[in-house]
């Protein structure tokens, strides 16, 4: 298990993360979610040892990872960069990482290079860009760590590619109990290989579930009610158990709500909605209006 | 962190890899090394070949020089110990290379093990290459030493071995040191900063400051601290920084002495006592522990540093504080410390564009100002401290005794030989703390000026100014001469028209000082020597002082060393040493075998006599022995004065057993019969001739001699009399009379030197008594007997002012009128009169 526990970090005046509690289970597919800044990769440097926190503690496997040799060793980083890895042959980088991971497994590095055919030795900075990232998740799966952790790992690649390296990382998953820490903006690529995740926002999170957890757990709602003549206001609604966003449009009441539907539904029929259309929403919109509730959304621009 | 952890084999691999990712840059070193070392020792025994081919008589054709190749391996060799930054820099890419970062962070390792592996990986690039030369160079180097055909050379087997093992060693031992400190310091550096830029600015900036602040500064405060002298005090710099070792190198190995690689002087055997190799080892034990001192505290701050500290100019400040204060600091230095407003305000530009680039903008600038005001007041401050103190105190301090285990004194002895001795005995330690004690005892007194006369001077009553004056013509006019309070001639108070007169008619050197309660005391110091004095402790330290002395004390330090058996034996064997080895050829073991045929040339003023003798061994032996008796016997007070100098040794007449054994069995006459050499060289305006020891200046036909009579020795002064021009001249103020006149032209001088020669043959210059004259020649002094003066003078007096004049100014009268030569404005005619009235 990877823990955070109060985990303080701050770069000069800045906190980028604030007393953050996480935990991750052995095997799950974790997605980190976030604003730009929100302290995603912060997380992931904290837990592959290259950071050290200022305050609580960092652990894997309930060892402390700073300087911790051990801690380690079960645990491999890819950023969202490959430019480190130009120097390098595919084999000499096998040999670099090999040298470091006792548990390298050269069956699956072949296995892996095989099946996506990339050249042994050639210079990774000849590599495209999407070869330069099978490249370095070929190692960094072949080096068999118990912990996979993935920072922006699929910017920039085409769609087939994209495809190519999530089938590798899943079958990886499946496998063997590897635990996939991935930080991503794209929520759909979180939504589709991801079990839990959390959202983070300047340095706190703002909710960690499981993702079959935020399905229907958010409605969008459409509703006219019957007293047509009223305007209803937030606080007419204080059944509704969250409300995240509440518009009106002529009389279109638009409710952004968690909850399930029946206990929507319950909440709003004492006011005689004529129409009442729910709708859950998708991660993405869940994560633009929980964010919303913070104080980021695009209305600064407007 | 135990030294098993540190090699663990994840550090080991990281090593490897780290070797493998520069290896580019070994290739490059290795190619340069090889060019360096392995070529120099090809060239150096290629021109030994060279040498013998041509000594042996056979003929190669033309001249072959091989410096340029010599200079292609020294250029190599240097630049392949200069790179050594890019491979620190190279092997520590995650300090300044942000792509690095997160990949050399997260690898299984501890911080420790990474700055190991990293720091042994940059040693292997920058350092085995050249141990691999330096192998290779021995090789060449010992093969050449049994290979070579040292019969057909001046030089012999074992004498080339022992050079080569003992530089060679010195050498490569302290190149190696130099560069792992070079290489440390880097890493340090790099430690201290986020970026490259910083990491290779900071490393080439404070390479230089840290010798050259040290440098600056001590010179500013010998200048201003009596009694340290810079010559003995510079040595750590040699712990400065990898350019400082290399000079402090440089200056072990040519003998003691930067400027020349010879030291065949009378010092020589003396040198060897605290000579080169207890130096080198004691130089490379503080290396050593210079170099893990700094190892640790790059290891140190490594492990402190956090990775995202990188692209921060600095990361820790204080490299970055100590760079600016070591700048400010050498920049007041070097104009003038603090009081000049033109070394602030060029300071404050540098230091406040470095805060500017280090802060990337003006953030906070009011701050940099604060804190440039700060380091400029500090600076002044302690250098206002180390004056006010007199260096804390270490000016006064004189080392116990009985923690004293040799004291050297460095002076010149009588015949202008810089002498050095050593001594051990308790009471000769003893005497000299004696004399020590009353120079120090003067030097408070006189409130520790350099010299007193300073001081002396600033306490007069009077200046009395005298000029001398021409006319449109070049002619002279007339000695002018008033007395005038000291306040008057104070530049910064004198009036408009004092201040024209002052800079445009008067020189500095017309000013007389005078009429004041401390006038004799001003005399007593105008004559000076210098000692230098040297204790060697216990503890292994080294105290040592630069001192002038005035003439009593003087005589008391010739009192302490003549006679001694050093001082005899120094001498003796500098003689029999040099002697022989002039006479000699050497054999393949290094013995001497001598020429029969012996010769010898002996001096006396200008006037030189070669002997010839049948030189044997035995010969020279009872010639050291008889002249070290003679030493050994001396009384400083009656030397009788010099019967002969060969080369630095001074042979007194009263060395009665070695003018026995040059007279009457090597042939030697006594120069009773003076020879005038060296006359043929002033018609060919010669400009300068030597005596015993001492050298005269002529100035194209012109001589300048001064007597002074009994009564008027205590006004004289060796820093008033110089060359002829603008001498002070005292004889109305000194309430005496003071004689001199200029012998006219070489044909006079022809005739006035016999005289001369005589006087000065008899004339002994540290023996000043109550009825000793003194006679100045072109600004050498020699106290002469009284009965030997009066016949000169009786002589001299034929050659009176009037008939000088009248032919120089038929001579050069229109030299002076065109201003062609400047020799002539500045001949000073005086009043013949006084001199005729002797």
């Amino acid at each position: 298990m990877m823990k955070l526990e109060g985990a303080v970090k701050k770069f000069g005046n800045f906190t980028a993360l604030d007393g953050v509690d996480l935990s991750i289970p052995k095997g799950t597919a974790f997605g980190l979610l976030g604003s730009n800044g929100a302290g995603k990769s912060t997380i992931l440097r904290l837990f592959s040892g290259i950071y050290k926190q200022e305050a609580g503690t960092v652990l894997i496997d309930d060892e402390p990872v700073f300087d911790n040799v051990a801690a380690k060793q079960k645990v491999f980083f890819i950023n969202d960069e490959t430019i480190q890895f130009g120097g390098y042959t595919l084999l000499e980088l096998k040999k670099f990482y090999k040298q470091f991971y006792p548990s390298f497994s050269e069956e699956i590095f072949q296995k892996l290079q095989s099946a996506i055919q990339l050249p042994l030795n050639k210079k990774i900075s000849k590599f495209s860009k999407g070869m330069k990232r099978q490249a370095i998740v070929i190692v960094g799966l072949a080096c068999c760590t118990p912990y996979l952790l993935l920072d922006e790992a699929f910017d920039g690649l085409d769609p087939t590619m994209r495809i190519i390296v999530k089938k590798m990382v899943v079958d990886a998953m499946c496998e063997r109990e590897l635990t996939v820490v991935i930080s991503s903006h794209n929520l759909k690529e979180i939504n589709e290989m991801c079990d839990t995740a959390a959202l983070l926002h300047k340095g706190k999170i703002v909710f960690n579930r499981e993702l079959d957890s935020f399905k229907g757990s958010v409605h969008k709602i459409q509703a006219v009610f019957a007293d047509r003549e009223r305007v209803f206001t937030r606080e007419d609604f204080k059944d509704v158990p969250e409300i995240l966003h509440f518009s009106r449009t002529e009389s279109i009441y638009h409710i952004i709500a968690k909850g399930d539907e029946a206990t929507i539904r319950k909440a709003l029929a004492p006011y005689q909605p004529i129409v009442a259309d729910l709708i859950p929403l998708s991660l993405e919109e869940i994560f633009i209006y929980e964010l919303e509730v913070l104080g980021y959304d695009s209305k600064v621009f407007d | 962190m135990t030294a098993k952890s540190l090699i663990n084999p994840l550090a080991v691999r990281n090593l490897g890899c780290a070797v493998k990712e520069n290896k580019k840059l070994m290739i490059v070193i290795s190619i340069l090394h090889l060019l360096g070392i392995p070529m120099g020792s090809v060239v150096i025994l290629v021109q030994f070949w060279l040498d013998s081919l041509q000594q042996d008589g056979y003929y190669y054709s033309g001249y072959v020089d091989l410096a340029g190749y010599m200079v292609i391996a020294c250029c190599c060799l240097g630049a392949a110990l200069l790179i050594g930054m890019i491979a620190a820099t190279g092997v520590f890419q995650e300090l300044w290379k942000k792509t690095r970062v997160d990949m050399i962070y997260s690898l299984p390792m501890t911080g420790s093990q990474r700055f190991a592996s990293h720091y042994l990986a940059g040693t292997v690039v920058y350092v085995l290459p050249y141990l691999i030369a330096c192998v290779l160079g021995w090789l060449i180097l010992i093969t050449g030493g049994f290979v070579l055909d040292f019969e057909a050379m001046d030089t012999t087997r074992s004498f080339y071995f022992e050079i080569l093992f003992k530089y060679y060693t010195i050498g490569t031992i302290g190149a190696f040191l130099l560069m792992m400190l070079y290489y440390t310091t880097t890493v340090l550096f790099t430690v201290c900063c986020g970026t490259l830029f910083e990491s290779i600015y900071t490393t080439l900036l404070l390479n230089c400051l840290v010798p050259g602040t040290f440098a600056a500064v001590l010179a500013v405060i010998c200048d201003n601290v009596t009694g340290l002298s810079f010559e003995y005090l510079w040595h750590p710099i040699g712990y400065t920084s990898p350019a400082g070792g290399l000079i402090y190198l440089l200056y072990l190995t040519s003998g003691g002495d930067l400027y020349s690689y010879s030291y065949h002087d009378l010092t020589a055997s003396q040198a060897t006592t605290h000579g080169m190799i207890p130096a080198f080892i004691r130089w490379s034990l503080v290396m050593v522990l210079l170099i893990a001192a700094v190892l640790v505290l790059a290891w140190h701050l490594y492990r402190k540093r956090r990775a995202e500290a990188i692209g921060k100019p600095y990361v820790y400040l204080l490299a970055y504080y100590i760079m600016l204060t070591l700048l400010t600091v050498l920049i007041l230095t070097l104009f003038a410390v603090g009081m000049n407003g033109a070394a602030i305000l060029f300071a404050a530009v540098v230091y406040l564009i470095m805060e500017v680039v280090r802060k990337r903008g003006f953030r906070k600038f009011w701050l940099s100002a604060v804190s440039f005001a700060c380091t400029v007041a500090i600076t002044i401050g302690l250098f206002a401290l180390v004056n006010a103190t007199k260096a804390f105190g270490s000016v006064y301090r004189i080392p116990a005794a009985a923690a004293v285990t040799s004291v050297r004194l460095e002076f010149t002895d009588m015949p202008a030989a810089s002498v050095e001795l050593e001594y051990t005995d308790k009471e000769i330690i003893r005497q000299v703390q004696e004399l020590h004690r009353d120079i120090v005892a003067d030097m408070k007194e006189y409130d520790d000026i350099r010299t007193p006369i300073d001081q002396l001077m600033e306490e007069m009553d009077y200046r009395i100014l005298r000029y001398d004056n021409y006319d449109y013509y070049g002619e002279y006019v007339v000695n002018q001469a008033g007395a005038y309070g000291y306040s008057e001639l104070d530049p910064e108070t004198m009036s408009d028209d004092m201040k024209m007169m002052y800079y445009d008619y008067w020189y500095e050197d017309d000013l007389i000082y005078a009429d004041s309660p401390r006038f004799e005391e001003y005399y007593q110091y105008a004559e000076t020597e210098w000692l230098d004095i040297t204790y060697y402790t216990v503890t292994g330290s080294t105290v040592h002082r630069s001192l002038n002395i005035n003439m009593d004390q003087y005589c008391k330090l010739l009192n302490i060393v003549y006679g001694t058996e050093l001082y005899a034996q120094m001498y003796a064997d500098f003689l029999y040493d040099n002697l022989g080895n002039t006479l000699s050829e050497y054999n393949e073991d290094g013995t001497r075998k001598l020429d029969p045929a012996g010769e010898m040339t002996l001096e006396n003023l200008e006037v030189s006599r070669t002997i010839h003798f049948l030189c044997t061994e035995e010969l020279l032996e009872r010639l050291r022995d008889a002249y070290y008796s003679d030493l050994l016997e001396l009384d400083p007070a009656a030397t009788g004065g010099v019967y002969a100098m060969w080369r630095e040794c001074p042979i007194w007449n009263n060395c009665t057993a070695t003018i026995a054994i040059l007279e009457e069995e090597m042939g030697m006459e006594p120069f009773d019969a003076v020879e005038i050499i060296g006359i043929a060289d002033l018609d060919n305006n010669e400009h300068e001739f030597y005596t015993n020891g001492s050298y005269m200046e002529v100035i194209q036909d012109t001589l300048d001699i001064r007597i002074y009579t009994p009564e008027t020795v205590r006004f004289a002064s060796k820093s008033g009399v110089g060359i002829a021009g603008h001498q002070p001249y005292v004889k109305s103020h000194a309430a005496a009379y003071t004689d001199r006149y200029h012998s006219p032209g070489s044909t006079a001088m022809r005739e006035v030197y016999p005289e001369l020669y005589k006087l000065l043959n008899a004339a002994v210059r540290h023996e000043i008594t109550e009825n000793s004259y003194m006679i100045v020649v072109n600004g050498t002094w020699w106290t002469v007997p009284q009965e030997y003066a009066e016949a000169v003078i009786a002589k001299g007096s034929g050659y009176a002012e009037e008939q000088y004049w009248d032919q120089l100014t038929e001579d050069y009268e229109w030299q002076y009128r065109s201003g062609e030569d400047e020799y002539y404005d500045d001949i000073i005619i005086e009043d013949s009169a006084v001199f005729a009235a002797q």
